[in-house]
């Protein structure tokens, strides 16, 4: 699958050592990449449709609307929405204070109206899918994009992966199972992708989840931090990624690791041992935790022309390790 | 070059008529509505609205309530496909999830004792997305492959077949599993009363005096394995391919011209290599909205003129179950298909002079053939689907 362009929008500013982190101020980029906004959506709808009007605009690519489908990974969805409509609701059911909820933020509540929006000011109107597998679900916004290329759905997929940081910061912390010290953050980042494309960017190469021996143990997995070592082996699951990284590089090329969530020190150092000559670029400092994180760190690789070469991201979640092998060609080569 | 077909080797369904494919069949064939009061959730409207929730389940109040339905579910598929968990089949398989309310009624519960409590109105939601059923399910089945959920409105589990069927035909996996659950809760209902689009008589697919939905609760499960050439055993329905789409009308409202409905089902006739004229029945989405029913007569009037092929809604029998709506109403219409006939469109008397289609007013023989499987959703989410279908079961 070759990526041919890719957008970001991380938090700013770009490195607190306290406070969570937020994405900049929407306004300004909604003036400058879609034409007309919805009215009354939500900070995660913005998010989204934001970056995917923005990595298609930024690609100079006309795209064939009815060819081209959306993809998203959110692992918490519009959840501010939601609870906000939950809240109205189950007040307005027992009767205290507030009225029925407000019909637009009920149609606005449901779990695609980010991709509906983003079709709407794209012109995408292939397949629209939202993918939410907890901490995963970017990459398994890829995996389908990567299926529906193959298949010959379409020509051209938006990928992306949004998440915002919820002012609550107890929902976030439960939903995603981190532990309260972990500074939290938001995204939204993107990558336009099809099957060939002589000048893209680059290509993801594999992107696969690995179980055995990598099963996070659900009960155990509340004391586990950045710091602490592992609670089980998954040497199973690097095994398996150093052999996919062997089988896609190329004679000499430098490796990049980027550690995602949950990926501890320990796991890095079993992963470096395990890919000679690899380097570690960890990129969740920079943006904060978030369900999809991933797509920062990815999307981020390919939109920094800087550091050509393979890079493998990995991320732990409660149902093993997702990893995804990509390539970040060098710009002259494209030229 | 026609793609790889795919063969639904097992299925099992849970639902307002009851539980498993063949009963709900023959509950379907008895013409039983799966209508009852709310009882599930707390509501004032509990005594107005009619909901299809599913009675014949021991629910555990503290298990989430999609994670029993959609373990019911595939508790019927492994069955007949003879597996169990741990079974080295599963841990090849994929696991493909539909669902849109996850573990949510855990939250209003919660939400109910903070209101009750503190008299607060500012709820966190602080239960795992929709993404924790398949996870939870994945560890108990002891899948190894791809899990993944779609989260895609009422299209969410039709959006799980599709995915399945490219991971098949890519030859990741040698097998699917997929699930579609969705469960009644109290936002879902006052949502929908929100919008005004609860009908308190139950729905009326295509009927000129529709109101809207019946909102439902249910789960369904598909086993699906990939049909090698000259394989195919003519004894289990074949998914013959499919199409997904957006139509970016409106948030709640398809083009009324039926423009969009009718792309998604050309689109998946081509990728089936079908051509319209040899689907011999539509399974229907018909909600029973004013809307979508309008724009999906005008869809089918628009694909195949002044000869549709036999067609019908089943929400009037299980209820609109949001993004199980797929995977359910797939297993329950082939049901009946393999039971040897064609559902009536129950709810549906009188023809609306501004659509001007007829669905099914009684039940119409099967003797297998080619049907399509349509499921539109909020968000402009089209997926129409392919299938070949064998006559009456039990007879392989």
């Amino acid at each position: 699958m070759k990526v041919l362009a890719a957008w970001t929008l991380w938090p700013d500013p770009p490195a607190t050592a306290g406070g969570d982190r937020f994405a900049p101020d929407l306004v300004a980029l909604e003036a400058q990449y879609v034409a007309q906004r919805p009215r009354r959506v939500g900070r995660h709808a913005r998010l989204t449709l934001v970056g995917a009007a923005a990595c298609l605009k930024e690609s100079g690519i006309e795209v064939p609307g009815a060819r081209t489908g959306i993809y998203l990974g959110s692992g918490v969805g519009n959840a501010a929405e939601e609870a906000l409509v939950a809240g109205q609701v189950v007040c307005s059911a027992m009767g205290v204070s507030q009225g029925p909820p407000s019909p637009v933020h009920f149609a606005n509540s449901v779990s695609n109206s980010a991709t509906f929006y983003a079709a709407r000011v794209t012109g995408a109107t292939g397949p629209n899918l939202v993918v939410s597998q907890e901490e995963v679900s970017f990459e398994g916004a890829l995996m389908a994009a990567d299926l529906a290329l193959a298949a010959g759905e379409v020509d051209f997929a938006l990928v992306g992966g949004v998440d915002e940081c919820l002012p609550d910061r107890e929902g976030v912390y439960l939903r995603i199972d981190l532990p309260p010290d972990v500074v939290l953050g938001e995204g939204s980042a993107w990558l336009l992708v099809a099957r060939d494309g002589e000048r893209a960017l680059g290509e993801v190469l594999a992107s696969f989840q690995v179980r055995e021996g990598a099963v996070i143990d659900p009960p155990a997995n509340a004391a586990v931090t950045p710091d602490a070592p592992p609670v089980d082996d998954a040497g199973i699951a690097w095994d398996r990624i150093a052999s996919e990284v062997a089988r896609h590089r190329l004679p000499g090329e430098p490796v990049t690791i980027l550690p995602g969530l949950r990926i501890g020190p320990c796991d890095q150092s079993a992963l470096a041992t395990r890919i000679p000559g690899a380097t570690l670029a960890p990129y969740l400092p920079r943006c904060g935790a978030f369900a999809t994180a991933a797509a920062l760190g990815i999307a981020g690789r390919f939109a920094d022309g800087t550091a050509p070469g393979l890079f493998v991201h990995v991320t732990r979640c409660r149902i093993g390790v997702a990893a995804v092998v990509a390539r970040r060609h060098p710009d002259a080569a494209r030229e | 070059m026609t793609p790889t077909p795919v063969r639904i080797v097992a299925s099992g369904v849970v639902c307002a008529l009851g539980k498993g494919r063949a009963t709900v069949a023959s509950r379907i064939r008895e013409g039983r509505i799966g209508l009852h009061p709310i009882t599930s959730v707390q509501t004032p409207l509990a005594g107005r609205v009619p909901v299809s929730q599913v009675a014949e389940l021991d629910f555990d109040p503290d298990v989430p309530r999609n994670d029993q339905m959609a373990g019911e579910a595939l508790r019927q598929a492994m069955d007949e496909a003879g597996m169990a968990p741990g079974d080295p089949r599963l841990r090849q398989a994929a696991l493909l999830v539909g669902s849109i309310t996850g573990h949510s009624d855990r939250s209003e519960v919660r939400f109910r004792r903070i209101v009750k409590e503190q008299g607060a109105v500012h709820c966190v939601t602080t239960e795992p997305a929709a993404g924790r059923v398949a996870t939870e399910l994945a560890a108990r089945l002891g899948v190894q492959g791809p899990v993944l959920t779609s989260c895609s409105a009422c299209t969410s589990s039709s959006n799980a077949i599709l995915t399945a069927l490219h991971l098949l035909r890519t030859g990741r996996v040698p097998r699917a599993i997929v699930v579609g659950t969705d469960i009644l809760t109290t936002t879902l209902i006052h949502g929908f009363e929100s919008l005004m689009l609860l009908d308190p008589q139950g729905c009326r697919p295509f009927d000129a005096g529709r109101k809207g939905i019946q909102v439902g609760e249910a789960a369904g499960a598909l086993i699906l394995e990939p049909v090698a050439p000259g394989e195919d055993d003519g004894a289990h329905p074949v998914l013959l391919g499919g199409a997904s789409r957006c139509d970016p009308f409106h948030m709640t409202a398809s083009s009324p011209d039926g423009s969009g409905a009718e792309a998604v089902m050309r689109a998946a006739c081509a990728q089936s290599g079908v051509d319209p004229s040899e689907i011999v029945a539509i399974k229907a989405h018909g909600t029973g909205t004013p809307d979508n029913d309008a724009a999906e007569g005008h869809a089918l009037l628009r694909m195949f003129g002044d000869a549709i092929p036999p067609f019908a809604s089943i929400k009037r029998y299980v209820g609109h179950t949001m993004g199980a709506a797929g995977a359910v109403e797939v297993t329950a219409f082939l049901g009946c298909l393999q039971a040897g006939f064609v559902p009536a469109c129950a709810g549906f008397e009188t023809i609306d002079p501004d659509v001007g289609v007829t669905p099914l007013r009684e039940h119409a023989p099967f003797a297998g053939g080619v049907v399509m499987l349509n499921t539109f959703g909020f968000g402009g989410n089209s997926v129409s689907m392919l299938a070949r279908v064998p006559g009456r079961e039990g007879a392989r």
